[in-house]
């Protein structure tokens, strides 16, 4: 009870004078909005827009089409020829691909068929991804035809219509199925034994991969945040002391710890404020689901005051208010760089990503985007609310004696 | 109300307080007086729980501040030397919060704050952050917060440091109507006039001693009606010794640089006094004579001056 009178007083106090706290805030959280945005929005991905003029309107020019959208960085937009020109002349689009009439059909028969891509002049890259798409498949067809060229004679053979959708997809599936059957013996049991010399995944299995880079580094841009504001929170004790406040604190029947553990329920609040904010603003900038803020904010103020503990100790050590900004931007930079803030842990090298994963802020920063991720780690969670409460019975009783002794003289 | 007993304090080999006690009781105002650096703010930091005495025990109505911090803090109210408020907060928010510390919730608090912000004189002024309050006004509203909860044993130390006229005026005003109300007032200054306008009692303290104590008449008739005279120069001390030998003069301190003389009409027989001086050989540069008051008692009492 006392604790949260002491809590509502600083969150009063920063209401009042929030410019300090807004900035250590603000700049991680726009530094990380700026990378999310740089790196692309809609989760962080590429869109390719690839016009197509589809002339052959066949089943096999429509399973090209298919290829291209199951890529998931090209859209594809049906177009007629001329269209499609006019549409890459005035800068909509990517990329225009021509099926010709007879596509599938010649690809069937193994004989020469071309197809047109007509790129975009006004964009460097992804007309780069389409034909570099365009290639790989044209080799896997050739390949195909190379490996089972009787199979698409008998698929030819069966089809009476060429129009018909329908004959072309019975007559793959059936052949297809004889296909399977026939390389089934091969591959079932495996006569090959496959070694996975793959490189290693990211550290602790971490969040899907490392694609998106935005998605990746924006998690650790709001851990920063929280930093910081932890810092300018820690920064507090001092001040206190100098307003001599805590001495009149400390001759109210309360004494030390309610006011300690006050400006800790403050940090956690204010935290959970960060998190909504940081946490929302991912949400609509990475299409992630409303339940990352319900899961996220709560495990974000835990972080608020995790990482006020950490900071408090040296704070009550240091010597002057000076001091102690030296002394908690020492261990609070190297910590930010190790442990995921300034770099994703994908971007580091493994020795340097396996050191920054067992830091405090590193490893809460893990558990951070598995929630983002929409995994949920009961363990890892009761974990951390068990490791901050031990951390508190610790920090708290220590950080007190050290005040008192500061204050008494 | 309030009884110091034996009350010690050391730092290290330092020893800032040493055997001090007094007693406090309900509707009286005692005055701690001493120069800067006699202990005044130590023997406070011990009652307020502050600072772990060294020895001896004090106890706050029925409770020791050791033994029984929260209780005998609950009938506490300190007033800090120093600033001690919330300058980004209003005078009312800073009143509420400290009263709220003391325990008192709701409707009760906001009346004692009320209560407090009018007796202070910033009930006008009571939404304005305290950062745009004057000095008297924010020394005003340090004290309100101290009694806030309606203390039973107020510590007030140096409430009026630095303190306009009008404001200091004001706050003692505020201090005898809080003695009248009941409440045991320990009051510490370095101004004598105030301990002598303000005080039922009065204790001397330096170097961490208390070196006497009573009511203003007690200790002005400890003096005996004596003058002190004052003169610094160059002395032999043996020869004014011989000079004054036999005579009803007091020599309370002689040395090379200083001599201080007491006797009743000094300053009737100042002429007399000096050619005795300068029989002795004596180069005089400076003299003064004082009536008897606390600061001569104090310099009777230590050779030094209060301000020193």
């Amino acid at each position: 009870m006392n604790a949260w009178l002491f809590a509502r007083k600083d969150l009063d106090r920063l209401r009042r004078a929030p410019m300090g706290l807004l900035i250590w805030a603000c700049i991680p959280l726009l530094i990380g909005a700026m990378v999310a945005l740089a790196t692309g929005r809609a989760g962080g991905r590429m869109q390719v827009q690839l016009l197509i003029a589809d002339q052959d309107d066949s089943f096999g020019s429509r399973m090209l089409v298919a290829a291209f959208e199951q890529s998931g960085i090209v859209r594809t937009e049906a177009v007629t020829k001329d269209a499609g020109r006019q549409r890459i002349a005035a800068d909509d689009g990517s990329a225009l691909l021509v099926v010709p009439a007879g596509f599938a059909s010649a690809v069937l028969r193994r004989e020469p068929t071309e197809l047109q891509l007509l790129t975009n002049p006004a964009q460097r890259i992804n007309p780069g991804i389409v034909e570099e798409f365009l290639r790989v498949l044209g080799d896997a067809v050739f390949a195909a035809q190379r490996l089972i060229g009787p199979e698409f004679e008998r698929i030819r053979a069966e089809v009476r219509n060429e129009d018909s959708g329908e004959q072309w997809a019975l007559a793959s599936a059936r052949i297809g199925n004889e296909l399977a059957e026939r390389v089934r013996s091969f591959v079932d049991p495996l006569r090959i034994e496959l070694v996975d010399r793959s490189a290693p995944k990211a550290p602790d299995g971490d969040a899907g991969g490392g694609g998106d880079f935005g998605l990746r580094f924006w998690p650790g841009m709001l851990l920063m945040a929280l930093f910081f504001v932890g810092q300018g929170l820690c920064e507090d004790l001092w001040e206190e002391r100098r307003l001599c406040t805590l001495r009149r604190a400390l001759s109210s029947p309360g004494g030390v710890r309610p006011w300690l553990l006050g400006k800790l329920l403050c940090a956690a609040v204010v935290a959970a404020l960060v998190g909504v904010v940081g946490l929302g603003g991912g949400v609509l900038m990475f299409d992630l689901p409303l339940r990352t803020l319900l899961v996220g904010v709560p495990w974000v103020a835990l972080v608020g005051a995790v990482l006020l503990l950490l900071l408090w100790p040296l704070a009550c050590l240091a010597s002057s208010a000076r001091a102690a900004n030296v002394l908690t931007s020492a261990v609070m930079f190297p910590l930010l760089m190790l442990g995921g803030s300034f770099f994703p842990f994908e971007a580091m090298p493994r020795w340097m990503a396996g050191i920054g994963t067992v830091t405090p802020n590193g490893w809460l920063l893990l558990r951070l985007r598995a929630l983002i991720d929409g995994r949920f780690e009961p363990l890892q969670l009761a974990l951390g609310i068990g490791g901050t409460l031990l951390l508190a019975l610790v920090v708290v009783p220590f950080c007190s004696r050290r005040l008192v002794r500061g204050v008494g003289g | 109300m309030l009884a110091v007993h034996s009350l010690r304090k050391t730092f290290g080999d330092l020893v800032a307080v040493d055997n001090v006690s007094f007693a406090v009781e309900p509707g009286q105002i005692f005055g701690l007086l001493g120069p800067n650096g006699a202990g005044k703010s130590t023997t406070i930091g011990c009652i307020s729980g502050l600072l772990a005495p060294s020895g001896g025990s004090v106890r706050i109505g029925d409770h020791d501040v050791v033994r029984e911090a929260v209780a005998a803090k609950r009938l506490l109210g300190v007033v800090p030397q120093e600033l001690a408020i919330y300058e980004d907060l209003d005078a009312r928010s800073n009143l509420r919060f400290w009263g709220a510390c003391y325990g008192l919730r709701g409707a009760d608090l906001d009346r004692r704050a009320d209560a407090v912000l009018e007796r202070i004189g910033l009930a006008d002024r009571a939404r304005e952050r305290v950062a745009q309050f004057s000095g008297g006004m924010k020394r005003r509203l340090n004290v309100g917060c101290g009694l806030v909860h309606g203390p039973r044993v107020l510590l007030l130390d140096e409430p009026t440091a630095g303190v306009d006229p009008q404001s200091r005026a004001r706050l003692l005003d505020l201090v005898r109507e809080l003695a009248r109300e009941g409440a045991a007032v320990v009051y510490t200054t370095h101004y004598m006039e105030e301990a002598e306008a303000l005080c039922d009692r009065i204790a001397i303290v330096d170097h961490g001693r208390m070196l006497t104590s009573g009511t203003l008449d007690e200790l002005r008739s400890a003096q005996h009606g004596r003058e002190l005279v004052r003169m610094t120069g160059r002395f032999d001390p043996a020869a004014v010794r011989q000079a004054f030998a036999g005579s009803d003069v007091e020599l309370v301190q002689c040395d090379a640089g200083l001599l201080m003389l007491a006797q009743r009409g000094a300053s009737g027989r100042l002429a007399e006094l000096l050619a005795c001086v300068q029989r002795s050989g004596a180069e005089l540069r400076d003299t003064v004579v004082k009536q008897p008051n606390l600061e001569s008692l104090f310099l009777e009492l230590t050779g030094r001056e209060l301000r020193e």
